[in-house]
Parts: structure tokens; sequence; C-alpha cells
């Protein structure tokens, strides 16, 4: 069911994309915006310069919500189809698994690139290791370590100089 | 750009140390479900069962320490809960609710003013009852806590039951059932596929003196012996007194019982409420003797006897009593881990008059030997 909503939307956006792109180059640029799907979850990001974006993000799993923040810096800004980029993201968590409730906090930082497929339309990509720190509303049971996530989506690039 | 590539492939390889997540919330979703699996284990062990108050004015004898209330829904505000007993492995409870006030009862009965027995309803009913009269309830502990369940052996609405033990295998239960007032009477019900079987009267036991508080140790494949407080003045029950003594019999797989007799070494209390570990090792039972009144434990000897008989739980016996523990009993062990459980009954005194504990409200108890 998933994969099938997600081949609907990426059938009505590609053409969305193709026909909204016009001659608009397909690149980050300074002052661009990008709204996306990123793996389980929306993000939306704002070049603040030349080389950085940040950006918002809320992730969602089932008894799972995830919100935070993200930078990203760009090895090759104004590339014309693929930039690369390092990214930074810290995220608020809070959980209810098996009626068990809690909250915590990731940090991570990772790798990855953005490739442009239309003008307009982005396949987003990064890994790297993150570090979660989650505790049951009580205190009493807590857990920390290192996770190693990886990010997959699409976005929509528009504006910018 | 190669060296982002590069990195990108040393952080993927590298990530083969742990679990590749697609996004964040998959990777908390791994580690909250590890929380939430430590915390309802932590939860459902009985050492780490919900508590309540602390009890004041409690001395708590033999390593036991840090008496405390049972929160709700074991405990309720009004009524008259009585009877704990705890299973060995300290995950189920059983206790008796009566919705009738207990201390209007208790006075009406210990300082008759001419009004009769007072049975005053004044507590909510649980679940399951249609009545005000003594049942049976049963509470498992769960990650939510106690949950509490009427217990299928309860009969007539009308008839007062209470008073239930169950034997280590948790497949025989006895129970008290007191048809109109007393006397009680001693039941048994057992547990097979089908369900727990319909009561029968507890064989060759019940008299015209009181019998109650039964408890059993083994089964009925390999034989039972079953414990209970009497007021007979004799095996027999020819006639009754006013003091309580323990006693027992044997069931065997087949045929008659042995006859009763007093539980050996106890003499010289007015003793009751017996608790006996499954090894019949040890003895608890509520008692006054020596000038002490207080719930007693005893170890058995080498010939059989019950001895060194020393309190375990004693109150407060001089004023002030407000808020302080002035009645107990009906203790039961559990072991686990950690060390023991043991649940009992707690009669806490709201307030004081003339120099005499008054408004006393029945809970149930806990306190831990570790």
């Amino acid at each position: 069911m998933k994969n099938l909503r997600r081949r609907i939307f990426l059938l009505a956006f590609f053409p969305l994309s193709m026909s909204l792109g016009g001659t608009a180059r397909a690149q980050v640029r300074p002052g661009g915006k990008s709204v996306g799907i990123l793996s389980n979850g929306i993000t939306a990001n704002f070049m603040v310069g030349p080389r950085w974006s940040v950006g918002a993000q809320v992730q969602r799993q089932s008894g799972v919500w995830v919100y935070g923040l993200r930078q990203r810096r760009f090895f090759n800004p104004g590339a014309p189809r693929t930039n690369f980029f390092f990214a930074l993201e810290e995220n608020l968590v809070t959980f209810d698994v098996d009626d068990i409730q809690g909250r915590g906090w990731t940090a991570g930082a990772s790798v990855g690139l953005i490739h442009f497929i239309t003008p307009r339309l982005a396949l987003e990509i990064d890994a790297g290791p993150a570090y979660l720190d989650l505790a049951e509303s009580t205190g009493e049971v807590a857990n920390r370590g290192l996770e190693f996530v990886a990010n997959a989506g699409i976005g929509w690039y528009w504006g910018g100089r | 750009m190669r060296r982002a590539l590069l990195a990108t492939a040393v952080l993927a390889l590298g990530g083969g140390a742990w679990a590749l997540h697609l996004g964040t919330a998959r990777a908390v979703k791994k580690r909250a479900a590890e929380v939430s699996r430590e915390r309802t284990a932590q939860l459902m062990d009985p050492w780490n069962a919900p508590l309540g108050a602390r009890i004041q004015g409690a001395t708590l004898h033999d390593g036991w320490r840090d008496l405390r209330e049972l929160p709700t829904p074991v405990n309720v505000s009004g009524g008259w809960t009585d009877s704990v007993m705890v299973t060995r492995d300290g995950r189920r409870l059983y206790y008796g609710y009566a919705r009738y006030d207990f201390w209007q009862f208790y006075l009406s009965v210990s300082t008759p003013t001419g009004g009769g027995v007072q049975l005053v309803p004044t507590g909510p009913s649980r679940p399951g009852m249609t009545g005000d009269a003594f049942k049976i309830f049963q509470a498992d502990l769960t990650s939510q806590g106690w949950a509490q369940t009427f217990h299928p052996v309860n009969g007539d609405p009308s008839l007062s039951e209470a008073s239930a033990a169950v034997n280590l295998n948790e497949d025989l239960l006895v129970f008290s059932r007191f048809p109109t007032g007393l006397p009680r009477a001693v039941y048994y019900s057992s547990k097979t596929a089908a369900g727990w079987s319909t009561p029968a009267a507890v064989p060759d036991v019940n008299s015209a003196c009181d019998d109650d508080n039964g408890f059993v140790v083994g089964d009925l494949q390999s034989g039972t012996t079953f414990y209970f407080e009497s007021t007979r003045v004799d095996n027999a029950a020819t006639s009754c007194g006013s003091a309580h003594r323990l006693f027992r019999t044997h069931f065997p797989p087949s045929g008659p019982p042995t006859p009763i007799e007093p539980v050996p070494g106890l003499a010289g209390g007015d003793d009751a409420q017996p608790f006996v570990s499954p090894d019949q090792q040890e003895i608890y039972f509520t008692s006054v003797r020596n000038g002490f009144y207080g719930v007693f434990t005893a170890d058995r000897q080498g010939n059989g006897d019950y001895g060194n008989i020393r309190p375990v739980v004693t109150g407060t016996t001089a004023p002030p009593y407000s808020g302080r523990l002035v009645l107990m009993g009906e203790a039961n062990i559990a072991r686990v881990p950690q060390g023991e459980l043991m649940y009992l009954m707690c009669g806490i005194a709201e307030s004081e008059s003339g120099g005499y504990p008054t408004d006393v409200r029945l809970a149930v108890c806990v306190a831990r030997r570790p």
C-alpha cells in the first residue's frame, strides 16, 4: 500500500515538476528553498548562503515522532546536476511503544548528495552515524547509543539567485 | 566530489557495525522498543510492583523493611478490603472485598452498643460485584500495574466469600464462605482446562467453631496439607472456645484425610491466619502471645514441630495512634530473585479518641526483605 502511494505521488510529481521547471537551472543556489519527502517524513530547507542551508524536518514511525533541524554544507553548490553535502541533524523525539511512553533527542552527522532529475526535482540521499538518547517517562529506563542512519527522499527546489 | 563519495562509502561500510536504519525515526523506534521492553520487564518484576505511601508506626523485625500500602485498584477508599494472599512468584494477589465499612463493623462487634452488627456500605462496587457482601478478587501484575478481576469461584452475591489462598501450582484454591453470618466454612475449588470447578466444602473440616483462613500446600495429585484456624477446643471440635488456634490435616491422593491436629509447636497464643511455605519449613501467622500482638513466624525444627517463634510485624501500642499502624495480619510471602516480599493487611488509624485509635481503615500493604 505504501509503495503504491509513493508511485502515485511520483507519477503526479514528475510532470508537475517538469512543467513548473521552465528554464530553471538544476542546482542548489543561494536563497533557494526546497520541500520534500525524506525517509519517514517531510523536510523544508532554505539556503542561507552560498554553501549552507538550514531546514526543519518531521519524521514519524508508528508510535514515534521525530522533529528537528538540519544544516547542510554543500561542497559544490551551483554544480549542474549533482550536489554533495555534509549535514548535521538535531532532533527531539517522543515515543509511545507498547504503552510505554518516553522522550529524548538525537544528533547526527552525515554526507550525501542531491541529484536533480528535472530542473526542480531532485533525489536526495545521505547517510551517517546518529547518537540517540531516549528515556522512559519516569526516567527509570534510558537507552543511549550510536545508530547508522540513511535518508532517502525527493525534493522540490525553487527560488534563489 | 570524490572525497565526499568516498566518505559516504566509508560511513556506509562503517554502518555495518550498527544496524542500518532508513530514517532517524526508524532508529528511534528500534531504541524505543528496547526501552519499552526493559521498562515492561521492570514493571512486571514483582520486586518493582507499584507501591503507595509508607506506613508509619510499624516495627519490622527479622530483616523485613519498607512497609508500604499498595495503590489502587487493590486498595480503594471506603469499604472493607481484607484477607490478602500473594502467589509464591509475587505476580498475583487474591483479596476479599465488601462494600461494608470496616470500622463501623469492628466497633459494633468489639464494643456493642445494642444496635447490632453494623454492615453499612461505604465503599464502591468493585468490577463484577452485584451485592455488598465479601467477594474474592484477583489482581495480576501487568506493565500497567495491578489489573483486578472478579474471581470465578464467587457464587451467590448475598454470600460472603473471602480469605482465598492458592497452592504453589495455583491449581487449587481454598477460601471461606459465610452463608449467613458465623460460623464460617472453608471451601475449595480446583482448576482444570475448563476453568475453576464448582466450589465444595473441604471434607471433614468444617465445624461450628469458626473454621476460617485456610491455606493449602501440595496438590490433588500428590496430596495436600490443609492448614486453617479454628476456635475448636479439641481436634474433633466437640466444643468451641474463644481463642483461635492453627490446625492442619493431610489429604492423600486417595483415601481419607489424616485426623485434624494442632500445628505442632505453636501452643501458647491466640493464633490465626496461617501462611506456610511450599516446603512447610516456614510458617507465618497472626498472633497474640506473650503480651504482644502482631505477625509472627516460626521455623520447622528437626522433630517436625515449629519453633523459634518470633515477631515479624508489630504496630503502635501507645498514643499517638493517628496515621499509624494499629492492626495487622494475613501475612503471605513471595520469593523473587531480589529477595522476599511479604504482603499483609494493615490497619491504619485515621484518628484517635480517649487514648484509643479510631477510624481504622484496612489496606493491603507490602514489606520486603532483600
